[in-house]
């Protein structure tokens, strides 16, 4: 199926690599390689034509390692010549050699790299097409120019193929080509052009879109879909009166249904708040928290405040622990207004699965005087994959649950609470990686210093030099003066590095060491 | 437990439905851009079920299919492609190398969950 | 009897200025352009924090001096080193990821000993890319004498650690190691091939001497080209400190090491998509192997 490259004795490669090469080393590269250049970059750069070209011809060589390094050697030379090698070179049986000319290919980039790659879109082997259809891709807005023509190939596969090019290209020129493929013959080339158009982002597709919901119904839920993602609030009404007939017809599609939901938080206005809310109860399962999406999306948008009905507690829940991080995000950003226990316990719970959300959570956790409670709780039961986050919260929160705690909370209470945050911290350390060491140390330092300095002093003994000078390396990061009381312990370890280290910490925080002068040395 | 499909295809709006109408029927969803994704997201999670496209980067639906069958630990998984391809030999082709069934894009939700239920009841 | 402190410093030793915007910017370029190591922004502190003590030690008036030293100073070669040292982050334990040590045991190394049967006695060149202290070299060492040496009595393995931080090599010459490293060995390993004392372990010496360790630069082109014809790559939890770019590179190079049929073996949570495209992925249940086909 592929062209056979031949070599200069006019043997076929593609007989030569049926042949089983047996597991030798391949010296041929190197000895070829070492008179044409030393490698080094400047001597790249500074390769003649000349030698350009003969690395060109290794590109038809016996050895696939050759060929793939000719390929590599290859990336900056944007000659018509080398262009066409490389591009037949993206045929060749081996991997490998395939990889290098493709990575080179998008090096040198530009309108000829794209017309030399193009037509392999309507290539008839799979692997071809697919490649060809990547790098295009990669090379942007050179592959336009190229690529417009397919748009109107007979062949409704290279036509998809050339739309889901461009609709990854993200660029709008192309548009006025791309509108008319909306009456396509064929349902899938027209399905990737609404698909494509929803990429692009254009406004100009609005009312094309419109019309193909009208007039396709297979095409309903990815004309919705795209009209999501363009994001123009001139699609609102449109939207939000498909949305009232579906949930009216009990025959709706889930997945229209599903779709319109997601499309309407993308571009829905106060009015979809109103009619979302009045069907938050109708709609079942799990579209309950796309619903909910929904509004917390759009009453972002149009600055509104939104209170949740108590009787929505369990879907806010619900949606804390969904697979979709956006889902979580508003479940996490509704539940803020429910300050019980068990909303609170659910927060802490989902701690650890991405940065935005752990800091939406731990901002309301703050204001929340039970959590620090709640939080020593869940890190005995295990912490989840939230560790990390809630030993930060502890160290950052103890003082205020303690000044909180006055006057409906004995003292003794408090400190047993606080002594078991110490405590469970303290038993993460030996599992821990050394991010989580650092946190870790800083927040023991916070719960209570004195017994800080006590279970570090512990932890210096340490048998690994190299533990012990990462442990030097926290201890200097932690805001409590008295850290540094340990590092001053290591200033006489038995290891040199360790010694530097805490010497270097110690200076560095403006800590005068004793000078000992030579003629004192006595026993 | 609830069995876990893992949904293969380079359109993000295909991953999306094909994802959608899979959760509304309580099964979990995991999804990947081509082949090669899939593969190495394979370790991470247990699949019960391949949903795979044909025309994907990187490592096309046949290569994947071959792939997985070379594998001891998947070469019972059952796989369905989803592809817009209507020749007969590719689907002939995607058969013989191990998919257990093929659906045509455009593809109904129906058709979907009916399949995926045929395999994982 | 502890030695009294030697080490003088004068008091009231000022801090020096703290790391800015710009000076971040250029240290990190300088990095990356030597190592292929990205630090993103959230990982100033470090940079920050590391380098610091460096300056103080050497008395130097900040970012930018240190700078000036590293591109222009007399020394300044050796002093590449020592930011290798600073930067450079040296987590590992023996038989880590295990997934991976079983899949080499049962069926990468069993395949390439029976290809290279055909052509003469087996012998396998392993080669652990940023080996840190050792223990990943040394766990393929383990692996052979324990489990491979009898089912294969004519392989012979030639195992390299190599690592660009000089320091971490120097401890893994030495092979005496604590608590943390060798928590994932059964006991058999640790009564048969450990020396104990002092409450470390010493690698008792036909285990040290199947390992040779050398300072090795992956994002160094002209070094990389020098290494040839290995048979499997680790490349394990080191690929995440690059950026996309310096990945790129350095998997492109580590497929130009291999010898046909060999398999690059990468972190447990890293991804070649994106990265690479001229592997062959070989996939198991609990890990994935890329081959040189």
């Amino acid at each position: 199926m592929r062209p056979d490259l031949k070599d200069q004795k006019g043997n076929s490669a593609q007989t030569k690599s049926r042949r089983r090469e047996p597991h030798v080393e391949s010296k041929k590269y190197t000895t070829l390689w070492q008179p044409l250049t030393k490698f080094n970059e400047r001597a790249k750069n500074a390769m003649t034509i000349e030698s350009k070209q003969r690395i060109a011809t290794l590109l038809t060589h016996d050895d696939s390692d050759t060929r793939r390094m000719a390929a590599e050697d290859l990336s900056e030379t944007d000659n018509l010549a080398t262009i066409s090698a490389l591009t037949a070179a993206l045929q060749d049986d081996n991997k490998g050699v395939r990889d290098a000319a493709s990575r080179s290919l998008v090096s040198i980039g530009g309108i000829s790299v794209a017309r030399g790659i193009a037509h392999y879109i309507a290539h008839e082997d799979i692997v071809t097409r697919n490649l060809a259809a990547k790098l295009l891709m990669k090379l942007g807005d050179a592959t336009i120019p190229a690529l417009l023509p397919f748009l109107r190939d007979p062949n409704h596969d290279v036509r998809k193929f050339a739309v889901d090019i461009f609709g990854e290209i993200r660029s709008e020129e192309p548009i006025y080509y791309l509108l008319p493929l909306l009456k396509d013959a064929d349902a899938n080339v027209l399905l990737s052009t609404v698909e494509a158009l929803g990429n692009i982002g254009s406004p100009e597709a609005l009312d094309p879109l419109c019309k193909v919901y009208e007039t396709y119904p297979f095409a309903r839920a990815s004309t919705v879909e795209a009209l999501g993602k363009i994001a123009e609030s001139g699609s609102s009404d449109f939207v939000l009166g498909k949305l009232r007939e579906c949930i009216g017809d009990s025959e709706c599609d889930a997945v229209l249904l599903y779709a319109l939901l997601e499309a309407l938080g993308a571009v829905g206005t106060r009015e979809a708040l109103h009619v979302l809310f009045l069907h938050l109860d109708e709609v079942r399962g799990k579209l309950r928290s796309v619903v909910l999406h929904a509004i917390v999306q759009i009453a972002e948008r149009c600055h509104e405040e939104v209170r949740f009905p108590e009787s929505s507690r369990l879907l806010l829940l619900d949606a804390l622990r969904d697979d979709t991080e956006a889902i979580r995000l508003s479940g996490a950003k509704a539940l803020a207004q429910f300050k019980d226990e068990e909303s609170t316990c659910a927060m802490l719970d989902a701690l650890g699965s991405s940065e935005e959300l752990d800091f939406l959570l731990l901002s309301e956790m703050f204001g929340r005087d039970a959590a620090f409670e709640r939080a020593v709780e869940l890190l005995e039961q295990g912490g989840g994959r939230g560790k990390q986050q809630l030993i930060l919260f502890l160290g950052k929160t103890v003082d205020d649950f303690v000044r909180a705690s006055e006057g409906y909370s004995t003292p003794e209470v408090v400190s047993s609470v606080v002594a078991r945050a110490f405590r469970i911290v303290s038993m993460e350390w030996h599992e821990s990686d050394q991010e989580t060491r650092s946190i870790i140390v800083e927040s023991l330092f916070r719960l209570d210093g004195d017994r800080a300095v006590e279970i570090m002093g512990q932890i210096i003994t340490e048998p690994d030099p190299w533990l012990r000078v990462q442990i030097i390396e926290l201890l200097s990061a932690v805001r409590d003066e008295r850290a540094l009381d340990v590092v001053s312990r290591l200033l006489d370890d038995e290891n040199e590095l360790v010694r530097e280290a805490a010497v270097s910490a110690l200076q560095a925080k403006g800590v005068a060491l004793g000078a000992a002068p030579m003629n004192d040395l006595t026993w | 437990m609830s069995k876990t499909v893992l949904v293969v295809d380079d359109s993000a709006t295909v991953r999306k439905f094909v994802a959608a109408s899979l959760s509304l029927k309580g099964f979990r969803v995991i999804t990947a851009a081509d082949g090669m994704e899939a593969l190495e997201k394979m370790p991470q999670e247990k699949f019960d079920l391949v949903i795979t496209d044909l025309n994907m980067p990187d490592m096309d639906g046949f290569e994947f299919i071959k792939n997985l069958r070379e594998t001891p630990e998947y070469a019972g998984i059952p796989i369905i492609i989803l592809s817009s391809i209507v020749d007969q030999e590719e689907k002939d082709r995607g058969l013989q190398l191990g998919a257990y069934s093929y659906i045509e894009k455009p593809f109904s939700v129906e058709k979907v969950q009916r399949e995926v239920a045929r395999f994982l009841n | 009897m502890t030695q009294p402190i030697t080490v003088i410093a004068q008091p009231g030793l000022s801090s020096i200025p703290p790391l800015s915007d710009e000076m971040f910017i250029l240290l990190r370029e300088y990095i990356y352009d030597r190592t292929g190591i990205f630090f993103p922004e959230k990982k100033k502190y470090l940079l920050e924090g590391r380098l610091g003590k460096r300056i103080q030690f050497l008395r130097l008036d900040g970012y930018e001096e240190y700078l000036q030293l590293l591109k222009y100073g007399s020394k300044k070669e050796d002093e590449f080193d020592h930011l290798c040292e600073a930067v450079t982050i040296n987590e590992t334990f023996f038989y880590r990821n295990e997934p991976q040590f079983d899949v080499l045991e049962q069926v990468i190394i069993p395949e390439l000993v029976a290809a290279k049967q055909s052509v003469g006695p087996p012998k396998l060149r392993i080669w652990s890319a940023a080996c840190s202290t050792g223990e990943e070299p040394y766990t393929v060492a383990l692996l052979y004498l324990e489990k491979l040496r009898h089912r294969f009595p004519a392989l012979s393995v030639e195992i390299v650690g190599t690592d660009i931080n000089a320091s971490v090599l120097q401890t893994a010459t030495k092979g005496s190691y604590g608590d943390y490293s060798v928590r994932n060995l059964a006991p058999q390993y640790l009564e048969k091939y450990f020396i104990t004392g002092n409450g470390r372990f010493h690698l008792k010496d036909p285990v040290r001497e199947m390992v040779t360790f050398q300072y090795h630069n992956l994002y160094d082109r002209g070094q990389m080209r020098m290494k040839r014809n290995f048979d499997i790559i680790m490349c394990r939890n080191v690929l995440i400190y690059f950026d996309m770019k310096s990945k790129i590179q350095v998997v492109a190079e580590l497929y130009n090491n291999l010898n046909r049929g060999g398999y690059l073996l990468i972190g447990y949570s890293e991804l070649l998509h994106g990265i690479s495209s001229a592997f062959k992925i070989k996939s198991f249940a609990k890990t994935t192997a890329y081959k040189k086909e």
